[in-house]
């Protein structure tokens, strides 16, 4: 929590995702929309910079090198120092059952791809000022 | 030897033969206890019973009393059709000889037999038929043989005429029932053995024991090229055995196989050695007499069995017609055989078939999965970027670069349904399609899907005008394909609406079901295109230049199925359309967990 609070207002969202341009397009949005974005290009450094940099929300692609979505989520949430972390799961996968696993992993959301930035950005929105 | 006898003695002696003739007792028991009867009945030293064979050439059996072994042996073979034993055999008559040394009848008999001089001859005779002979030689005291000791002779002689017969009797019907017991092997092993090869190999041993012969082989023939080629055989030599099998060929007609098999009868060869048409390796392996019969089918041959012998045989009638009763068992077998092997090889290309087409569905699916993805991932990035260059956020846009990249995003959302259509599709044929049911509100989702089309309509100048005459508030489906039908329907109808038209939809729900009517006042559909609007890809005519895949309708229709409803079309080119959507009232989470119409494939 102290970690947090030294960054001043702005919260800290850890996108992780390895198509470089989707990556880029979530960090313009949320960049531009008043959040700090750490960008992770495989599930092996999204885990590591959750631990080090305790952001305030996680967004993960579910076909990741190193480490897949569902996996990593199941990670983090076995962590106590993640554990709390809100996810929101991002797929491309046509199979539906696919929400249902991400659920069961410990996802708080879920984005199918293509999705709108706008739509994301109220999602994250939704999460954080819930909270 | 034997001692004088009293009358009384005699009558029961020859009441106890009688007992034991009538009892189970093998035929040599028997004829063994005629003779000693007949010795003692009769005061005799010598007594023999001699019983010719069928073909009457010789003695299959000579049972003597008070002659010691080894002089017995020395005897010898007995003239059958010569002198004394010619006269009684032949002549069928008793003969009573005073001394039998100096009768010139008696030039037959063998030059060991032990002297002879008294003598009592009688044919064993029953309805004609001459089994034998028994005679008594030597009375005691040198007395001659007396008419009461003919009478004694001729009751014995009329009972050994009776165990012979029977016996023969006997015999003959445990022949025909071990024939019989062996034949139905045959036939158990066809009917055990579906696959021609084991069949073969099962039934080749059996035909030969069957026949008491040392070799059996099998020739099949083969429709095509006409010819009988050996498929099993049973030799001494398993080399030779290879050397056949597969490799001796006959065209029908040609050589002994060829001949039995044009001809369809059975053929016997006594002498190998002089008969030509056999092949040489017959010969090789030492045959010496073959029995042929054709592997016959009510209409046709299937090939020829054939067995052979090391030594020479006459094949006798009863032996070709034992061994066409196995060839006529190995036949139906062997149809069958070829019936089974047909079925199972159609089964297995079927079957074949079947993987390599689940195969391709499996491909067709990965492909489909990937292909989606690898279109999803590019088709983010680029609503994604075109979402945030039209919202202005990097720099404001003229008219011009908004309406041109308006157009991009249009195209962009077509790819993007498009992939989505294919999905879903894929998933539907694959059986992965399932309802996620929920209560819904149908008069509110049908409000928000007009709604949602309103824009699109306005700039096209169409009207769209919702009435819900009395709204469902809590159906149980799926609503986001329910979303996706009433979508599908509005936006078909806006579509195919010229400017200044009109699109109604309507909700009503009665006790039992819901409907949902969509209609325009569009371009229709001709008369004759309605019925395969549902079909994949279909556009009608009327639609070809509104931009489209044929898909929609396909895919609302899987939708509305899943659900227990119907949907119809009621058209007219020029004048409009009117889609009508009629779902069950789905109320209760029970009756839904019992419906089958969840999953459609």
């Amino acid at each position: 929590m102290d970690s947090r609070a030294n960054r001043g207002r702005r919260p800290v969202v850890l996108a992780a995702d390895d198509e470089e341009d989707i990556l880029g397009l979530i960090v313009f949005r949320l960049e531009h929309s008043g959040y700090t974005v750490i960008p992770a290009r495989d599930g092996a450094e999204a885990l590591e910079l959750a631990r080090n940099s305790q952001p305030d929300l996680a967004i993960l692609d579910v076909m990741m090198p190193k480490i897949d979505g569902f996996e990593l989520t199941r990670r983090l949430r076995e962590d106590e120092e993640t554990s709390e972390m809100p996810i929101i799961l991002l797929t491309a996968r046509t199979q539906e059952d696919d929400v249902q696993r991400g659920i069961d992993a410990g996802a708080d959301d879920y984005i199918r791809k293509p999705f709108s930035p706008e739509e994301l950005r109220s999602r994250v929105e939704a999460i954080l000022g819930r909270r | 030897m034997v001692s004088s006898t009293q009358k009384p003695d005699r009558l029961r002696t020859l009441l106890e033969t009688g007992i034991a003739i009538s009892s189970e007792l093998s035929l040599e028991v028997l004829l063994q206890r005629i003779v000693q009867a007949a010795a003692l009945l009769t005061d005799s030293t010598y007594a023999a019973l001699g019983v010719i064979d069928r073909a009457g050439t010789g003695l299959e059996r000579f049972v003597t009393t008070g002659i010691d072994e080894e002089t017995r042996g020395a005897i010898g073979p007995l003239p059958v059709g010569r002198g004394i034993l010619g006269v009684l055999i032949g002549d069928a008559r008793t003969l009573k000889l005073h001394d039998l040394g100096t009768d010139p009848r008696s030039v037959g008999f063998p030059p060991h037999h032990p002297p002879m001089r008294t003598f009592l001859g009688m044919p064993i005779r029953l309805h004609g038929v001459a089994y034998g002979n028994l005679y008594l030689t030597e009375k005691t005291g040198g007395a001659d043989f007396d008419e009461e000791d003919v009478e004694l002779v001729s009751v014995l002689a009329g009972q050994a005429a009776v165990a012979i017969e029977n016996a023969r009797l006997y015999e003959a019907e445990r022949a025909t029932r071990s024939r019989q017991e062996r034949l139905q092997i045959v036939t158990d092993i066809a009917l055990a053995h579906p696959e021609l090869d084991d069949l073969l190999f099962a039934l080749l041993p059996l035909i030969r024991k069957l026949l008491a012969a040392d070799t059996c082989a099998l020739f099949l023939l083969d429709e095509d090229s006409q010819e009988l080629v050996a498929r099993a055989a049973l030799y001494p030599d398993p080399d030779i055995e290879e050397k056949v099998i597969g490799h001796v060929r006959y065209p029908v007609g040609q050589g002994l196989v060829g001949r039995v098999a044009a001809e369809g009868k059975p053929v016997v060869i006594g002498d190998v050695e002089h008969t030509t048409g056999i092949h040489p390796i017959v010969r090789e392996i030492g045959i010496k007499s073959v029995c042929y019969v054709p592997l016959l089918m009510p209409s046709k041959v299937v090939g020829v069995l054939h067995v052979g012998t090391l030594s020479p045989r006459t094949f006798t009638d009863d032996d070709i017609e034992l061994l066409r009763m196995a060839a006529d068992r190995a036949a139906m077998a062997i149809v069958h055989a070829r019936l089974f092997q047909a079925e199972r090889s159609t089964v297995e290309a079927l079957a074949r078939t079947n993987d390599e087409l689940r195969e391709l569905d499996r491909i067709k699916d990965f492909f489909v999965s990937t292909v989606s993805h690898e279109l999803r991932t590019p088709l983010t990035s680029m609503l994604g970027y075109l979402e945030i260059l039209r919202g202005g956020e990097v720099g404001e846009l003229s008219d011009e670069q908004q309406r041109l990249l308006e157009i991009v995003d249009r195209n962009c959302d077509r790819l993007h349904n498009l992939v989505d259509d294919i999905v879903f599709l894929s998933r539907l044929d694959g059986g992965l399609f399932h309802l996620e049911r929920a209560p819904v509100d149908l008069g509110q989702l049908v409000t928000e899907r007009v709604e949602s089309i309103q824009p699109a309509a306005e700039k096209k100048g169409v009207a769209v005008q919702l009435h819900i005459a009395n709204g469902c508030d809590q159906l149980w489906a799926d609503p986001s394909r329910l979303a996706q039908v009433v979508d599908n329907l509005l936006s078909n109808a806006v579509k195919f609406t010229p400017a200044g038209g009109d699109v109604f939809i309507t909700v009503a729900t009665s006790d039992e079901t819901t409907h949902i009517e969509v209609r325009d006042t569009g371009v229709g559909i001709p008369e004759n295109e309605v019925q395969r609007l549902f079909e994949r890809f279909f556009r009608a005519s009327t639609a070809r230049n509104v931009q489209g895949t044929g898909l929609g309708l396909s895919i609302t229709k899987s939708i509305v199925d899943a659900h227990g409803g119907t949907i119809s079309v009621q058209s007219r080119a020029g004048v409009g359309s009117r889609v009508t959507v009629h779902l069950p009232l789905v109320r209760e989470l029970a009756a839904v967990n019992d419906s089958a119409a969840e999953v459609t494939t």
